[in-house]
């Protein structure tokens, strides 16, 4: 269904720079990005003021200011911050929690950042296996929450950035975060305020 | 589990069956709740999975409100946000802030007050605290923005971390009433030649920042102020780069639109390339722009930051003279010139730019641009207006202007080479800078910068110091597979390294791969060898114990069978004894032990949670076990309890035996060390060195010196015997996550989560600096190479002599009369003797060994001044040909000895007094001819003496340039010029056959009180009593770098090895040396496989001294 979904194909062309690609820049960018989250993290962005955008606008500079990049259009830097930030996010949690000494069990419990939701235990690991079993099922509405949860874009922004009308957005995210909250849910990851 | 999640299986049915479910819940959700119940039964029809997978989705969507809506970043902001303090009113350092001058993209300014010196001070504070890497940053760059001293750069008092708040704050000069620089331009309404002027006097500030290392990096007319006395202040220097994290986030707001400071921005910087002293020129050249035309060169307000980016970067600068017709065309062009985009086409400094500047006032022809002859007759003309208009002859003016041109074709030469020389000395000073700051990236691209033909022995020296340590390996591909587990090979330069991604690899300590690597697939957590390195064990998660078989070689074999019953998806430590007779692993539930040869069980030390590290004392009689804050010692026979250490309250990651094991070294969570008896558990001393838990510890194999890796990213290598850092190696950009030390400890690996394995050469660090105990203490002012460059002589005024092996530093021979003090010692020109002033009145004359005593030198016999009751010798020279020794006393006199015959007999004198010097004589040099000496003393004269065949030696002239005591004299090899350093803080040139003063060098700040000149004669150093070497290039008297030894306190006396390879410096207690060799363990033309090094199996007799000597009372903090 989803592979043969002509808004999918139409956002891979638009999408300009080739994947692979894409991977590389992320590559070559990663500690500067890493720096920039890892900041934000600790509160301190570029913004006094709480902006939760600021975080992938800084990746997003980042990114523009690769000369050797051919960017069609500006709002694939955004995505490909969004993707960057998740990365990074994503194996800031999974250092924490997998690299040595026995799990490093007592080390989590120390450095409590893995928890951003102020619903509370929003376990990023298992969120992230989760999104990525969604993007084999629904590409798209992946994406949609790469830029909404780990990119901060607004509804908005996303249409704009995927080039896809509003409401289709808004449904598809509908979706997409039902589908991750069972997910979690039945993972025990019991987030329910 | 629910049945509906069959729906997320792998297998196609259930990925279908997820994706039509999907599919059908977007359009379910689009209808209203009425409808819903019909619309899924229609689509469902039969199908009952897919009815029941939708209906799930329907249930989770409904208890899904709010679920990630709060994007993953901001959470965790806003928890930190809100606690952000408020300062006013409180006291950060001596400063109380009272009120708030502004806020801007880096932080918030408050007026401040000190209380002594009382004043008004102007204090920046992050608006955040600030992150670790950039702590670090913030500590050595706030040190070099203090060296800054410029009437015209707004002095940096003090700056610190709040440690309560995290947050850095740096106190700087308050300027008052200051206007920015074009404001005041326009309000003055000055004339072209006024901003001209101050722009220059902004130009020399900026310049004094880069040749001390500086770049201001946010140069922009609110940062360049004119104060009510109309002086220029130059504000902010390098603030940008130690508050800001980064170049971009400095200057560009959250929201992406650019502050003030955009338009002042370089393409470099817009371009986020490398930054350099010439996107300073850059940002002067929008200054003057704006100053000249009254608007920046860009308009870029108004413009998206995408597109005002691209402006900056693109888009040619306008011609000013569209703008402004009528100001000069040479004007314009010096601004198009500094606005270059490429940094290479710009003035290559800012005092090229000011220059520039001057001979454009000055309507000379300026060097931005071949000047065609006419031009210069135009020039010439206006400057000459009188002289053209009386003359007649027109062939008159066309003759001078020929001669003219070509005197500014050499000037222009001449001037082009000042400017590249001006760039070698800031680039040197950025080098300088970032060694400091230990960016050893930097570092490698300044050097790289710099132009061949200048580098000098500072060049070699930092080239070395960047190679300090390889990367032996970089990420694998662009996951980064961070670095676990690593080891070294007891007897031979191999080191094995495991990853997260589960590959173990075999490495040459040059970086090359020996042997395949092994793929395990899944996080390597810990490596270790047996005490020959024959068998090797490798721990992965989820796997069994690997023991591999090792080639003499250290090449791996096959795994042999799995012996052991245990299968750990959180492994801590393994770790094999010795004789390889025993395996002991750590982890989750607890340790274990097994004989390795049948795999039988010996003892289970069970634990409720994850044990974090375990390890065999070198004799494998007990180990040593991580229990969260405690540390236990057990016994490898049966488990059982020996001893708990007690001594942290926090959790401990990082353990180690001392070689003999005779000692206990722990690191725990707070980046603490741990020095423990591990028989009764007493600590014996304890520091805290980094920041952030301590995850790897290792003793050197002499025990002398610990090595620990932290989560701060940093390495510290620490002298045992007094805890305090010997170094810091810097380089990794991630956590440690393990170190090791080879088995002759001349070098250490280090692995890291940012993906590399960095190899780091102990040795000269090891032997660096050399700490000759308390009983050397008391000033060592001796220090001497022999002329060939093998031995080193040093002594101290209580009494201890000893010549060493200049290379390793070893003690070839002593002498020892306690209490009566070495003054001063030289070797002969051929090497084959060693004066040496001791005690009150002798000079002691040795054969090269130190071993015989020739002659003795009694200065009482002969000429002299009774005024003074010493008359030891502070200054000794022997004469070029090696016949003759000059002494000069602190009885003010200067003798000269004949060493030919059997006694030693004076030949002549200088007596003190009169005519003479009227207080010790502390340096004497030889002049090449023999006849010729030179002598400095403590009355601030330095003088020339020319010996004939007379008693008294005549006076040649005597100069007192100094306006304090005169420490040291050097003379130049070639030239003929003397130099002398005085307490007075300078050092003074003087023309060696007249005496007249040709120049003085200052800005060493402290009392310099050694002098030596590279063989090639191209480099000065001076030393001072601050512990601080300065390397002066002497064609252009510019300081290029300062060497820093503050551990060595005072420095006494320097020397430069003969084959210029190193300098070498004595404090109080301490001998340091700089070095430029290239090291050996990174060196391809001595493959380290050939020399393998053997180690006692047990403890040796050295590291049993060592455990007497060593182990005076620790410091305790």
């Amino acid at each position: 269904m989803a592979d043969s979904d002509p808004t999918d194909r139409q956002h891979q062309e638009k999408r300009g720079v080739p994947d692979a690609a894409c991977a590389a820049l992320i590559a070559r960018l990663y500690d500067d990005l890493r720096e920039i989250a890892e900041r934000h993290l600790r509160g301190e962005g570029a913004s006094h003021t709480l902006q939760p955008t600021a975080l992938v606008h800084e990746a997003y500079l980042k990114l523009l200011q690769q000369r050797d990049v051919p960017w069609d259009n500006p709002s694939q830097a955004l995505g490909l911050a969004a993707q960057a930030m998740r990365r990074i996010l994503v194996d800031h949690a999974r250092g924490r929690n997998a690299a040595k000494r026995g799990g490093g069990a007592a080390r989590v419990a120390l450095e409590n950042i893995d928890t951003p939701s102020p619903r509370g235990e929003v376990d990023l690991l298992a969120l992230e296996d989760a999104l990525e079993r969604l993007a084999s099922i629904d590409a798209d509405q992946a994406r949609i929450v790469e830029l909404r949860f780990f990119g901060g874009l607004t509804c908005d922004e996303v249409s704009e950035t995927l080039g896809l009308p509003k409401r289709t957005v808004d449904r598809e995210w509908a979706a997409a975060r039902a589908w991750l909250y069972r997910e979690l849910a039945a993972d025990g990851h019991d987030h329910v305020a | 589990m629910s049945p509906e999640r069959d729906g997320t299986d792998a297998s196609f049915g259930g990925a279908e069956l997820a994706r039509r479910a999907q599919r059908l819940l977007v359009e379910l959700l689009d209808v209203d709740d009425a409808d819903r119940a019909a619309l899924l039964e229609v689509r469902c029809g039969e199908d009952l999975r897919l009815k029941a997978e939708v209906l799930s989705l329907l249930r989770a969507s409904a208890s899904a409100g709010g679920f990630l809506d709060t994007p993953a970043i901001a959470a965790a902001r806003g928890q930190f946000a809100a606690e952000e303090p408020s300062l006013l009113h409180r006291e950060l350092g001596g400063f109380r802030l009272v009120e708030e001058l502004g806020r801007g993209g880096m932080g918030i300014v408050y007026r401040a007050r000190q209380r002594s010196p009382e004043r008004d001070v102007a204090v920046k504070v992050t608006s955040c605290a600030v992150s670790l890497s950039a702590r670090r940053r913030f500590e050595s760059e706030s040190r070099a923005l203090a060296r800054m001293q410029h009437p015209s750069i707004a002095s940096v008092f003090e700056a610190g971390i709040d440690l309560p708040s995290g947050l850095a704050w740096i106190a700087m000069e308050f300027v008052e009433g200051g206007t920015a620089f074009t404001a005041y331009a326009r309000d003055q309404s000055l004339s072209l030649e006024a901003r001209l002027r101050l722009f220059r006097e902004a130009c020399d500030a900026v310049h004094h920042g880069h040749l001390k290392g500086v770049i201001h990096r946010d140069l922009k007319p609110s940062n360049i102020l004119v104060g009510r006395d109309g002086r220029v202040k130059v504000i902010d220097f390098g603030i940008a780069r130690l508050l800001g994290p980064d170049d971009t986030s400095a200057t560009v707001t959250a929201e992406g639109l650019p502050i003030g400071t955009l338009p002042s921005m370089s393409p470099e910087q817009c371009g986020n390339e490398p930054i350099d002293l010439r996107t300073d020129v850059y940002s002067m050249g929008v200054v003057l722009h704006e100053l000249v035309a009254g608007a920046p060169p860009f308009a870029v307000q108004g413009l998206s930051l995408e597109a005002a980016l691209r402006t900056i970067r693109t888009e040619p600068a306008p011609a000013l003279r569209r703008i402004v017709p009528e100001i000069p065309r040479d004007l314009e062009t010096v601004v198009l010139t500094a606005l270059e985009k490429d940094p290479r086409r710009r003035y290559q400094s800012v005092a090229a730019l000011a220059e520039d500047i001057l001979r454009v006032e000055q309507h000379r022809p300026i060097e931005a641009r071949p000047a065609r002859w006419t031009h210069h007759v135009a020039l010439f003309a206006r400057r000459h207006v009188a002289v053209v208009a009386a003359s007649l002859c027109v062939m008159l003016v066309m003759v001078a202007a020929t001669v003219v041109s070509l005197r500014f074709a050499f000037e222009a030469q001449r001037e082009r080479d000042a400017a590249i020389r001006h760039s070698y000395v800031a680039t040197i000073a950025s080098a300088g800078a970032a060694l400091d700051a230990g960016e050893l990236f930097r570092l490698r691209q300044q050097l790289d910068q710099a132009p061949e033909s200048l580098r000098g022995w500072e060049w070699r020296y930092l080239d070395r110091q960047s190679r300090s340590a390889s990367v032996l390996f970089e990420p694998n591909g662009a996951s980064g597979a961070r670095v676990t587990a690593t080891a070294w090979h007891p007897t031979r330069p191999m080191i094995v390294t495991g990853d997260i991604g589960g590959a173990v690899r075999f490495w040459q300590s040059d970086g090359t791969e020996i042997a395949e690597p092994l793929a395990l697939g899944q996080p390597v957590n810990d490596l270790a060898w047996n005490g020959d390195g024959t068998l090797l064990a490798i721990g992965a998660n989820h796997q069994p114990i690997r023991l591999l078989p090792c080639g003499p070689d250290g090449a791996p074999g096959a795994a042999l069978p799995q012996r052991f019953d245990l299968i750990a998806s959180g492994i801590a430590s393994i770790d094999l004894s010795r004789d390889g007779s025993t395996l002991l692993y750590s982890g989750e539930r607890g340790a274990r032990l097994w004989r390795v040869a049948d795999g039988a069980e010996l003892a289970t030390v069970p634990f409720h949670g994850a044990l974090r590290g375990a390890t065999f004392d070198p004799s494998g009689d007990r180990f040593a076990v991580c229990r969260d804050q405690e540390v236990e010692i057990r016994a490898t026979a049966d488990g059982s309890l020996l001893r708990t250490i007690s001594a942290s309250r926090v959790f401990i990651d990082a353990i180690a035996w001392r070689g003999d094991g005779a000692e206990l070294a722990i690191g725990d969570d707070t980046g603490t060390i741990l020095l423990c008896d591990p028989t009764t558990g007493d600590v014996r001393g304890q520091r805290r060195g980094h920041s952030r838990g301590v995850r790897a510890i290792a003793y050197t194999p002499d025990g002398a010196a610990l090595l620990t890796g932290s989560d701060d990213q940093r390495l510290i290598l620490w002298d045992r015997a007094t805890l305090t850092e010997r170094r810091v190696l810097p380089g990794h950009h991630d956590l440690i996550s393990a170190l090791a030390i080879s088995g002759d400890g001349s070098a250490a690996v280090s692995t890291s989560f940012d993906g590399t394995a960095r190899v780091w050469d102990l040795t000269p660090d090891d032997r660096m600096s050399r700490d000759f105990g308390a009983s050397w203490r008391p000033t060592m002012r001796t220090l001497a190479h022999s002329p060939d460059g093998t031995r080193l002589l040093v002594a101290n005024e209580h009494g201890h002599a000893e010549l060493l092996d200049a290379e390793s530093w070893a003690p070839l021979a002593s002498l020892d009369t306690p209490g009566i003090g070495w003054w001063q010692g030289a070797f002969s020109p051929d090497g084959s003797r060693i004066a040496i002033g001791h005690g009150p009145d002798e000079v002691l004359v040795y054969d090269a060994t130190l071993t015989t005593l020739l002659t003795t030198i009694h200065q009482g016999r002969e000429g002299g001044d009774s005024r003074s009751t010493t008359r030891r010798a502070a200054a000794i020279a022997f004469a070029p040909d090696g016949t003759r020794l000059a002494t000069g006393g602190g009885d003010y006199a200067i003798r000269v000895w004949d060493l030919t015959g059997d006694e030693p007999r004076c030949v002549s004198t200088v007596r003190g007094g009169a005519g003479g010097h009227g207080a010790e004589v502390v340096a004497i040099l030889f002049d090449e001819d023999g006849r010729t000496i030179y002598s400095a003393s403590v009355d601030r004269s330095v003088a020339c003496w020319t010996l004939n065949d007379e008693p008294s030696a005549s006076k040649r002239w005597m100069t007192i340039a100094h306006e304090d005591v005169v420490l040291s004299l050097a003379l130049h090899p070639t030239d003929g010029t003397l130099v002398s350093g005085g307490r007075d803080q300078r050092a003074v040139l003087y023309a060696a056959a007249t005496g007249e003063v040709l120049g003085v060098l200052e800005g060493h700040g402290q009392a310099i009180s050694a002098l030596a000149f590279t063989g090639d004669s191209s480099r000065l150093f001076t030393a001072s009593l601050f512990g601080d070497v300065k390397v002066w290039e002497w064609a252009t008297r510019s300081e290029l770098l300062t060497l820093r030894a503050q551990a060595l306190g005072a420095i006494r006396a320097i020397t430069l090895r003969p084959n210029g390879t190193e300098l070498v410096a004595v404090g109080s207690g301490a001998v340091t040396r700089w070095s430029t060799t290239r090291l050996r363990y990174l060196r391809p033309d001595t493959p380290p496989s050939n020399q393998p090094w053997g180690r006692p199996a047990t403890s040796s007799a050295s590291t049993d001294t060592e455990r007497k000597s060593g182990m005076g009372d620790l410091p305790t903090q």
